[in-house]
């Protein structure tokens, strides 16, 4: 098994809904294909860096996933076919990769991930009581100042 | 036949003396490894491009081989899904 990531633009217009129902399609496309779904994301609305079909901005969607060459044209055709993508792109990430590892890994990352955008948010909290705690000093020092 | 004498015009030992002691910039991904090539991060990927959209040399940016080629293939990429522009004429109608 291989694993593929493949990155697509909907049209901005399009609602979050059918975004999410065309995903479903894809989705359903890779496990009928005995393709297993590791990763998928909806990034969101962005401005695109050229025009693509008139249009100023696009909705990207990244999907990893594993399966064989079958998979990739099905995924592809699929995409062809529906008027709301502007543009697709399909990069080969890994040679006999294994489904399960790879979820798990993928699991793994994004779990530290979480906790690498946690932290700065504790630290913040920390500094804003710190903060405070400074405050009540200063106020503690200005009350001894007028009595 | 007598053996060729070191021409020293060409010693490029001394033009670096001559021309400043030139300072050799560090590939930035070997020394912050955490530091990802990604297609997909357009802001990172705009340094190693000019204004223009073209591919900025290695000597340049200082990469090393291995990751100005990660570099290229990323930009090329990138390209493809319009998070960077092709050309600077393209950027024009973006921002309409």
């Amino acid at each position: 098994m291989r694993e593929y990531e493949t990155t697509f633009i909907v049209r901005a217009e399009l609602s979050d809904d059918a975004v999410r129902q065309l995903s479903d399609r894809i989705k359903s496309v890779i496990e009928r294909h005995n393709g297993a779904v590791l990763d998928f994301q909806i990034m969101g609305r962005q401005n695109l860096a050229y025009r693509i079909e008139k249009q100023a901005k696009g909705n990207y969607v990244f999907i990893d996933y594993t399966g064989d060459t079958a998979v990739v044209a099905e995924v592809e055709r699929t995409l062809r076919l529906d008027e709301g993508i502007l543009k697709f792109l399909t990069v080969k990430t890994g040679e006999n990769v294994d489904a399960k590892v790879r979820l798990e890994e993928i699991r793994v990352r994004k779990e530290k991930l979480a906790e690498a955008m946690a932290a700065p948010a504790v630290a913040a909290e920390a500094a804003s009581k710190s903060e405070e705690a400074t405050e009540e000093v200063t106020e503690a020092i200005e009350e001894n100042a007028n009595a | 036949m007598p053996k060729k004498k070191f021409d020293k015009k060409f010693d490029k030992k001394n033009d670096k003396k001559k021309f400043g002691t030139g300072r050799k910039k560090s590939c930035r991904f070997c020394q912050d490894k955490e530091l990802r090539i990604d297609y997909k991060d357009g802001r990172l990927l705009l340094g190693f491009v000019t204004e223009r959209g073209r591919l900025v040399p290695r000597r340049i940016t200082g990469n090393c081989a291995f990751h100005q080629r990660e570099v290229t293939l990323a930009v090329k990429r990138a390209r493809i899904l319009a998070y960077i522009p092709f050309t600077a004429t393209q950027v024009r109608h973006a921002n309409f």
